[in-house]
């Protein structure tokens, strides 16, 4: 145990002592403070056409479906393309450096370099997401009052969401020595992923709903809402642990061929 | 304490290892000699259990490390080649970190972190990051993870590449004294390097081991037929002749004439020593003598000649 987390730590200050985090966090809360500033500002917006002519569509006109639900849609949009970059270190740079052949003649197993790496990154996208949380307490301060158990269930969404991509890219690193490469196939396979529902609309019913049930946008709508539902808990959770797996397996694949 | 039976590693059609055998004793100091590409660091590899042999097995103390427990790693230090080390780290925090990850339990691990800068006398660099440090510094600190946790076994792949010198005599030194306590497993291509820190060499070419010979038997002169270079300068009217009357002389050959001043390759009748004698007839006959020096000779006249006695035997 002692050694997974010092892997984790040792890897979440190596982020922490990096240039490329801090642009990649300014950059990532810069982007969705303008999201909940627009969302916020559009919001009022018809608020108060609503409040000058009652006979306005009144459709999301709550903080949560008006606010909260697109916000942090957009964030998971923006997370598909930023967490690659933070987890394309995890294992392309330890393989590219060799520091992973000394890790592997070191009496730890590979599943704890695995589980260690994972929470490092974790521990880093909660440093990277969390601050967006003041946004709506700043918000309240203007006008808006959020509800703080719909804003705790839907970033506990946003969490496991952030996860499955880290799962996924970490896999992607464990591939290959290149960054960039792992940054740019973990990207496209996350789109893949996150777009996979659109196509139920063209094929036979019984494979769009296979398709619309792998689609990690399908999962993520009513977490969104603050709505914590087992099924898609359980989707989260399953792909998260599938793609660790692979990850352990790729690691471990030295050991197989002969 | 390693033993290797019958290993061979393939990597698609090419072939990393042929069938090679060999043990290790608890306590031995073994050099693995070989050129670049003889399978060196496959073979280092294999015994630290980072991937399995094509065939044949091996053994750490009558142990499997690849299908045994990670725990059972505790018994060797490993320094891969090239030494990777984490460079974004200082050395402090890069040894504490190793530390944890070799299990040197909490109560003995500020005491077992001081003791290995101590003996690889890294302390001047302790708070700089290691990236920053000059090749033998990473080397030294390279030596200290390994030692880390007091393994039994110590797997050394090219622990002097690319040093200089002066550095390179330190670590040899280093590696001489750890020699004195534990079993060493080291790689090089570098003859004398071998010489001067193993009791045994096993010489590795084209993926075999070719000969498995203890360190001191491995001359670097040819054994036998001995052979000088000597230049002299002088008046060469009377020729050359006198070199030929030298007893024990068998053979001169003119190497370079460069007027006054000339090269010859001398070859001794096996056995006999002619230095002195030489000496004092050039000297004696009015030459200066600029040069005299036994001939070394390289890896592969080593190779052939070690080879080619196995046969004999």
């Amino acid at each position: 145990m002692i050694q997974l987390i010092a892997i984790a730590r040792r890897d979440f200050t190596a982020y922490l002592n990096s240039f490329s985090f801090y642009v990649l966090t300014a950059f990532f809360l810069g982007v969705t403070g303008y999201f909940f500033w627009s969302g916020l500002s559009y919001f009022s917006l018809i608020s108060f056409q609503v409040a000058t002519n009652p006979e306005a569509q009144v459709k999301g006109l709550n903080l949560t479906e008006g606010v909260l639900s697109p916000f942090l849609s957009n964030m998971t949009v923006l997370m598909l393309l930023l967490i690659p970059i933070l987890t394309m270190r995890a294992f392309s740079e330890e393989k590219r450096l060799g520091t992973l052949e000394l890790l592997f003649s070191y009496p730890i197993s590979d599943l704890q370099i695995v589980i260690g790496k994972f929470l490092s990154l974790l521990g880093l996208f909660a440093v990277f997401v969390f601050p967006t949380i003041s946004y709506f307490y700043l918000g309240g301060v203007v006008s808006a009052q959020f509800e703080t158990p719909t804003l705790l269930s839907g970033y506990g969404g946003l969490f496991v969401v952030g996860a499955s991509f880290i799962s996924l890219s970490m896999f992607i690193s464990s591939l290959t020595e290149h960054q960039a490469v792992s940054a740019g196939i973990g990207f496209v396979i996350l789109l893949f992923f996150w777009i996979l529902g659109w196509m139920a609309e063209w094929v036979s019913p019984a494979l769009g709903t296979i398709l619309r049930e792998l689609s990690l946008v399908e999962h993520f709508y009513d977490l969104s809402r603050g709505v914590l539902d087992t099924k898609d808990i359980a989707f989260f959770v399953l792909f998260i642990l599938f793609f660790l797996f692979a990850s352990l397996c790729s690691l471990e694949v030295r050991t197989w061929k002969r | 304490m390693i033993s290797v039976q019958n290993v061979s590693k393939s990597f698609g059609s090419v072939k990393a290892l042929d069938r090679v055998s060999f043990e290790v004793a608890r306590g031995e100091v073994v050099g693995l000699l070989g050129p670049n590409g003889a399978g060196k660091t496959t073979m280092l590899r294999l015994i630290t259990g980072f991937f399995p042999p094509t065939e044949g097995k091996i053994l750490i103390d009558g142990v499997d490390l690849l299908h045994s427990k990670p725990l059972l790693r505790k018994k060797i230090g490993y320094l891969a080649e090239h030494n990777p080390l984490y460079e974004d780290m200082t050395t402090k925090d890069f040894l504490s970190h190793v530390a944890v990850l070799k299990r040197v339990p909490f109560r003995k691990r500020k005491q077992s972190i001081s003791a290995v800068i101590e003996r690889c006398k890294i302390g001047p660099v302790l708070n700089r990051l290691i990236g920053k440090l000059s090749k033998g510094y990473k080397q030294r600190i390279g030596l200290a993870q390994a030692l880390l946790g007091e393994p039994e076994l110590l797997i050394l792949d090219e622990p002097t590449s690319g040093l200089d010198p002066k550095q390179i005599i330190e670590i040899r030194t280093l590696i001489q004294t750890l020699g004195r306590e534990r079993t060493v497993l080291l790689s090089t291509h570098i003859l004398p390097e071998v010489r001067l820190t193993c009791q045994r060499i096993l010489i590795l070419n084209e993926a075999r081991l070719v000969a498995s010979v203890a360190a001191p038997d491995v001359a670097p002169q040819s054994p036998g037929a001995q052979e000088f270079r000597v230049t002299l300068r002088g008046s060469w009217d009377q020729g050359d002749e006198f070199l030929r009357f030298v007893p024990g002389v068998s053979e001169v050959r003119l190497e370079r004439d460069g007027g006054a001043e000339r090269d010859y390759l001398i070859v001794a009748e096996h056995g006999k020593e002619i230095q002195s004698e030489l000496a004092r007839r050039i000297l004696f006959s009015g030459f200066e003598l600029l040069t005299l020096k036994p001939v070394e000779w390289n890896l592969e006249e080593i190779f052939m000649n070690v080879v080619t006695s196995e046969v004999e035997q």
